[in-house]
């Protein structure tokens, strides 16, 4: 176990991989609540890949990596994870994203028994015929609630228009159409490939003892005997720079109209750290488009324009994806507004500096909340490879020229618009 | 948790200390009597205490000011609680032992210059501020129709009608808004200095002597006593059931509960373990039976608000299965009589624990804390404890029968059976 220390935020924080694989980090804080995370890199985006041992890429329908998360909650022999949590007292739950899947426990008593639930939760498949069909209603029901919500449709139907061949494409949850067609066997395929602690990181802060702690999962682990798998082969896609369709309308019975306009913006000719490329992006949009920004003083005067224009950024394969929304009385020329906005690419030193000084605040808010610290730990790991330890001084190493630099060899033309709106109006 | 009380002219100041953390919260809380009007006037008003103050006279100058601070949060909002409405500013900044001395002070005065000192020209607000204000009050409530959750919500409170006044609908509340004028807007903002009372708190790591004194400098008023927030009591009523169709895929579900002539110890007790017994959670009888058992669901819980005497029991599901659903609700209700086991009481109370130890990890949360005890009648954390260990089984069942089913609201949407989505 190797003890290392997040600089300038008074928190240590202890790394440790097993001997299958599973890579452990705890931070202890002094807080009543402990917090634990585990972490799969399976998310929606994965859709094709090789299971252990089989020479063959096994497809899987679209909403896979959602289902399983349902599914990890069902036992053999009436193991019921989510009443041992509900008997503890503990808040619980799971989610999936285009990336991974994650599940956490936070309660401040009977740590190592929440602990061994979370364990227990993925090493333990059990996926029958009758306990997938039933998931399946309650699935249909959760995505039926997403594409009802305009603004969620207008976001599916987005990242459907900006992607050609990623399957980041599809939404998280699926359709009603492909859930039906997921099978044990595939699941098992799945589980099999990806739930292996090598796939895996395990991130507990807060109320805990590192020694005893990592003591406490080596032991569990022993009784498992994982074998080592070979690396993870998953299907690779070739992805042009351009958008797969540039503009789409949905007709709804809405009052307003919603907006979105995705950005694809291809990174690998940047020849820089990419943890700073992805700072530089964040601080060059926050300048345009955040609070401080002419744009948003523009939008703030405009009554047309009936909440500001927010974004969302997200890194895909050798892209990064840049979502912009808003609600809109008419879409007269928002698209451009955006367009002109993103590709002016001009901006002071003066801004960068404040968006700067706000980024440090926001780092010193996260590290004295145990599910921030958590989550900034998680992320960093699965995004980056490693904890960012020094990203104190990272952020205050950052510089205005070398911002300019990256911005200026970005390409932001490829583009994506999508308006719910009703019809005839 | 403890705290310290400074009275000042007319306004009481409280300090919670803590040294856990690295930021510091300061809340300025304005209590009134709930109006249909007031509820209106305190949504636009809060709006334009939010983009403009007498010193930056638009949002962006505001912001810029802000970030300057390193980036101070201030949140202007209200929130109707039984017969009362509390009208508040939220503030949160960093320490200035992790930024620059002299950074305390400046956001202090940063945040309240949001209340004390408005934009304001010839007794009426800035008319350009007013008028996005207003403007973009009005569209929320027109938007409120494209989502059938708020809607839904929205809706169900207008069919309980339980306030002591008929509640202003979507097209009411903006008809009301549509006449109000910078002026009159004006006189409800100097209302909040006359016919309120107004109790500030500021919670973490703090010199009491030295943010007095800021605080006395800026706040000015004549403000009422403090009081507690005040109840509404209910009475039991026919079933109301009310079904609207909508272009959606999944039907909203919505069934009001009331609990009727509670004891204050069944009111801030019981009918919380109740309500967690029947729709708090996973182990709850509805969340077994509708989503696990009969798989009609991606969710289904209940809602307590128990300053209006009420649960509201929320889920989405296809309309085919609207009348199984409601059913099955009706059946759980009828068990919570009989079928209530010692071990649902004791997860429910673990639970309540629990959520007590970990308010201290949360400087927000040990803030509202002090607030509700401040401002209802919530008792303190070792009161709440031990109030909870006495509560029985007997207690929740004898207290289901002062439970009464008042709306069931279906807002049923087209079934496509995702033919849409494809």
């Amino acid at each position: 176990m190797e003890k290392k220390t997040y600089n300038h935020l008074d928190l240590d924080i202890y790394e440790e991989t097993l001997d299958n694989g599973l890579r452990i980090f705890i931070c202890p804080m002094d807080r009543c609540e402990a917090f634990a995370k585990i972490t799969t890199l399976f998310g929606s985006s994965i859709l094709e890949f090789k299971p252990p041992l089989k020479d063959e890429y096994v497809k899987i329908p679209e909403g896979t990596a959602h289902f399983l998360e349902h599914k990890m909650f069902s036992k053999e022999d009436g193991l019921d994870i989510m009443s041992i949590y509900q008997k503890n007292g503990a808040v619980n739950n799971a989610y999936t994203t285009a990336h991974v899947t994650s599940y956490y426990f936070s309660a401040p008593t009977k740590f190592e028994e929440n602990l061994k639930a979370l364990l227990d939760l993925v090493t333990k498949p059990y996926y029958t015929k009758e306990n997938v069909a039933k998931e399946q209603g309650i699935i249909d029901q959760e995505i039926k609630a997403s594409f009802d919500n305009p603004e969620e449709k207008a976001y599916y139907t987005t990242i459907f228009n900006t992607f050609k061949n990623l399957p980041y494409r599809y939404p998280v949850a699926g359709y009603t159409e492909s859930i039906k067609n997921i099978t044990p066997e595939m699941l098992y395929d799945a589980y099999n490939t990806f739930y292996h602690p090598s796939n895996m990181i395990l991130t507990i802060t807060g109320n805990v003892n590192p020694e005893k702690t990592i003591e406490f999962i080596k032991k569990y682990y022993q009784k498992l005997d994982y074998k080592k798998i070979p690396q993870i082969v998953t299907k690779e896609y070739d992805e042009p720079k351009e958008v797969f369709k540039d503009k789409e309308i949905i007709y709804r019975e809405i009052n307003h109209k919603i907006i979105e306009n995705a950005y694809k913006v291809y990174l690998k000719d940047i020849d820089l750290d990419y943890y700073k490329v992805r700072q530089y992006i964040e601080i060059y949009l926050l300048i345009k488009f955040g609070s401080i920004s002419k744009f948003h003083k523009k939008c703030f005067e405009d009554k047309n324009i009936l909440s500001p224009v927010s974004f969302f950024m997200d890194s895909v394969g050798d892209y990064f994806f840049i979502d912009f929304s808003t609600m809109v009385i008419e879409e007269k020329d928002i698209f451009k507004q955006i367009y002109d906005n993103l590709n002016d690419k001009k901006f002071t030193k003066e801004d960068f500096n404040l968006i700067l000084k706000n980024a440090l605040r926001g780092i010193i808010v996260m590290s004295e909340n145990v599910s921030g610290v958590n989550n900034s730990i998680d992320f960093q790991v699965r995004e980056y490879g490693n904890v960012i330890y020094d990203i104190y001084e990272i952020y205050k190493s950052l510089n205005y020229e070398e911002c300019q630099k990256v911005i200026e060899a970005l390409d932001f033309t490829h583009n994506t618009k999508t308006i719910v709106t009703k019809k005839n109006s | 948790m403890n705290y310290t009380k400074v009275e000042m002219n007319g306004y009481n100041l409280y300090f919670i200390k803590t040294k856990k953390f690295k930021t510091i919260n300061i809340a300025a809380h304005f209590k009134e009597t709930i109006t249909n009007e007031g509820k209106i006037y305190s949504d636009v008003l809060r709006r334009v205490l939010s983009y403009a103050t007498g010193h930056y006279h638009n949002l962006d100058d505001l912001n810029r000011a802000g970030m300057d601070l390193y980036g101070p949060s201030v949140r202007i909002g209200f929130l109707e609680s039984g017969l009362d409405r509390t009208f508040y500013l939220n503030g949160s900044f960093v320490n200035e032992k992790y930024t620059e001395k002299g950074m305390n002070k400046k956001s202090i005065e940063y945040i309240l210059s949001h209340i004390w000192d408005p934009y304001v020209k010839d007794n009426a607000f800035d008319k350009s501020v007013f008028d996005l204000s207003l403007h973009e009050y009005i569209e929320s409530l027109n938007s409120i129709k494209d989502n059938p959750d708020r809607y839904a919500e929205e809706r169900i409170w207008e069919e309980i009608d339980i306030r002591p006044y008929k509640d202003f609908n979507i097209d009411e509340s903006i008809k009301f808004a549509k006449n109000i004028t910078s002026e009159d807007l004006y006189e409800y903002y100097l209302n909040l200095f006359e016919n309120n009372s107004l109790d500030i708190f500021i919670t973490g790591d703090t010199d009491e002597k030295e943010i007095t004194k800021i605080i006395e400098k800026i706040v000015k008023g004549h403000f009422t006593p403090s009081y507690k927030n005040r109840y509404i009591a209910v009475k039991p009523r026919n079933i109301k059931e009310v079904v609207e169709t909508i272009d959606t895929e999944q039907s909203r579900l919505n069934i009001a509960l009331k609990y009727v002539d509670l004891t204050d110890f069944e009111r801030k007790y019981v009918s919380l373990v109740y309500n967690n017994i029947l729709g708090g959670g996973w182990d709850s009888k509805l969340n077994r039976v509708v989503r696990e058992e009969n798989s009609l669901c991606y969710y289904i819980y209940a809602m307590r608000k128990i300053n209006f005497s009420l649960a509201i029991i929320s889920s989405g599901i296809d309309a085919k299965n609207a009348d199984k659903t409601i059913k099955l609700v009706k059946k759980q209700l009828d068990k919570m009589h009989t079928e209530i086991s010692e071990e649902d009481l004791a997860r429910v109370k673990e639970i309540y624990y629990n959520a007590l130890t970990e308010l201290e990890d949360n400087q927000t949360s040990i803030s509202n804390n002090v607030i509700s005890m401040i401002s209802s009648d919530t008792d303190s954390i070792e009161d709440r404890k031990a109030n909870m260990a006495k509560v029985t089984v007997d207690d929740v069942k004898k207290l289901a029968s002062k439970v009464y089913i008042d709306t069931i609201y279906l807002l049923e949407g087209k079934n496509l059976n995702g033919k849409e989505n494809v």
